[in-house]
C-alpha cells in the first residue's frame, strides 16, 4: 500500500528499545516514521524553519542521515526519552556548553514542541506540569481518588508531629539520587521512618511522608488513549517498595479497575492534557480500596506483561483521526 | 542565611548503597534507515536479539533515582529533568 500524507515523528535516545516497540507496531500499520534525538543537533541533525509571508504554522524541513521530514507532514509525535541537550554539549567549555544547550532547547525544542495541529503522546509540556507530586496528588484527591496522608515539610518539628500522630510513616524522595561523576547511582526506596529517626538535617530540602498504607498488593494501570491496562503486583513477604526486591519474585496477575477508578484515570488525564500515563495504586489490606501514589506521565511501561498491545495501543493514538 | 555547618539533606541519607550496574547486552546500536528501528549490536558487530522479556524487564523498569543505561540520561522514571 502505498502511504498516504503524513508521518508520525518520535522523538527519543537513539538507544531506546521501547520505541522500537511503538515503531513496529506503526510499520505494521504502514504509517511512515520519522525517528529522530534533537540531541543530535549538528551533521546528523540538520533543520530549517520558516515564519512570516503568509505562513501560520512552521514550515521546512528536519533532515537526517536516513529522513528528510516535512514539518507540514508531521501528524503525531511520540515523545518518549530524547537525550538532553546538555549532554550533547558535555565536551565544550561551560559557557559554550550552556549556550549551545539552551538556544537548541528553545529554537529546535521549541519548534519540535510547537507542530501545529499534530497530536502529541504526550506534549513535553503536559508531561512536565503532570510530573510533580503535589500536582498529582492535588488532582488525584480532586476527583475522589483516595490517597495517603500526606506531609510535604522541611520543618522538622512538623514531620516529628506528623509521625506522631500517622505512624507508621514512610519516606519518599521526589526524584532520587542523582548520578555521580562515576556514574553510580543509588536508590532511595520507599520506606518506613520513626519520629526518632528524623532531625534537623529535614530543614535543608523539601521532604515528603506519608501515612504507611497497609497493603495487600500494588497495581499498575497504564492508560493509552481509550485503552487501560492494569496488572496487581504482589512481591514477597512484607515488602514496602517492590521494585527493591529480586525481580524474578515480583508477581503480575491481571486486575478488574473498579469503573469509578477508570473514570478518574481519564478525568485526570484530560485535566493534565495527557493522552497517556502510568498509573500507580496500593491495594488497601483490608477494605481493599485503590489508594493513588502517583502517576508517572512519561513512564515505562515495556517490561509490563501487556507490553504488546500497549504498543498497538499507542500507534492507534498516534494515527488516530488523519490515518486510513 | 544559615551561617553554620553545611548539613546534608536528611532524605539523601536514606538512599541505598550504590545499586549494581546492569551490564548492557549490547555494545552499540544503529538505526536502521529503512524502519527507523534501532538495532543493538555486540562486540563483534553481530545482532542482539532484545525482544526477551528479562532484557526489557532489566532495562525498562522503573527504578527510583536509578534508571538502568538503557536511558543514561534520564533521572529516573521520568523525563521533566531533562534539560
Amino acid at each position: 500500500m502505498r502511504s498516504p500524507q503524513g508521518t508520525v515523528l518520535v522523538i527519543t535516545s537513539a538507544a531506546d528499545l521501547t520505541a522500537n516497540l511503538v515503531i513496529e507496531a506503526l510499520i505494521e500499520r504502514d504509517v511512515r516514521v520519522g525517528r529522530i534525538d534533537p540531541a543530535e543537533i549538528g551533521d546528523a541533525l540538520s533543520f530549517g524553519a520558516y515564519m512570516g509571508a503568509g505562513r501560520e504554522k512552521w514550515t521546512g524541513r528536519l533532515r537526517t542521515p536516513s529522513r528528510d521530514i516535512e514539518l507540514e507532514d508531521v501528524r503525531a509525535v511520540y515523545y518518549r526519552r530524547p537525550t538532553p541537550f546538555s549532554a550533547r554539549f558535555a565536551h565544550l567549555p561551560v559557557k559554550e556548553a550552556e549556550f549551545a544547550a539552551v538556544e537548541a532547547r528553545h529554537g529546535l525544542g521549541g519548534l519540535l514542541d510547537d507542530l501545529y495541529g499534530a497530536a502529541y503522546v504526550n506534549h513535553p509540556a503536559a508531561i512536565n506540569r503532570a510530573d510533580f507530586k503535589p500536582a498529582q496528588l492535588r488532582m488525584a484527591a480532586q476527583l475522589g481518588l483516595a490517597v495517603p496522608v500526606t506531609l510535604i515539610t522541611n520543618d522538622v518539628a512538623q514531620a516529628r508531629k506528623f509521625a506522631a500522630e500517622h505512624g507508621p510513616i514512610v519516606y519518599k524522595s521526589f526524584r532520587g539520587v542523582p548520578r555521580d561523576p562515576a556514574d553510580r547511582t543509588a536508590a532511595i526506596w520507599t520506606q518506613r521512618v520513626t519520629e526518632q529517626e528524623l532531625d534537623d538535617s529535614i530543614s535543608v530540602t523539601a521532604h515528603l511522608f506519608q501515612k504507611e498504607v497497609r497493603k495487600s498488593a500494588d497495581a499498575r494501570v497504564t492508560v493509552i488513549g481509550r485503552n487501560v491496562f492494569a496488572s496487581r503486583i504482589t512481591a514477597p513477604d512484607d515488602t514496602l517498595d517492590w521494585r527493591s526486591g529480586d525481580r524474578d519474585q515480583i508477581g503480575y496477575d491481571p486486575v478488574d479497575v473498579p469503573a469509578s477508578i477508570e473514570h478518574a484515570l481519564r478525568d485526570y488525564l484530560d485535566r493534565f492534557g495527557l493522552v497517556f500515563g502510568c498509573f500507580d495504586f496500593v491495594l488497601e489490606a483490608v477494605s481493599d480500596q485503590w489508594v493513588f501514589i502517583e502517576c508517572n506521565p512519561n513512564g515505562q511501561w515495556a517490561w509490563l506483561p501487556d507490553s504488546g498491545a500497549m504498543a498497538h495501543a499507542f500507534a492507534d493514538v498516534l494515527v488516530a483521526g488523519w490515518w486510513p | 542565611m544559615s551561617t553554620g555547618k553545611p548539613m546534608r539533606p536528611w532524605g539523601l541519607g536514606r538512599a541505598s548503597e550504590d545499586l549494581p550496574e546492569v551490564s548492557l547486552p549490547y555494545a552499540t546500536t544503529r538505526l536502521d534507515p529503512s524502519t527507523q528501528l534501532t538495532r543493538f549490536y555486540d562486540e563483534e558487530q553481530r545482532i542482539v536479539d532484545m525482544s526477551d522479556a528479562r532484557t526489557f524487564a532489566a532495562l525498562t523498569v522503573s527504578q527510583p533515582g536509578g534508571s538502568t543505561k538503557n536511558a543514561p540520561n534520564t533521572e529516573d522514571d521520568s523525563s521533566s529533568d531533562q534539560k
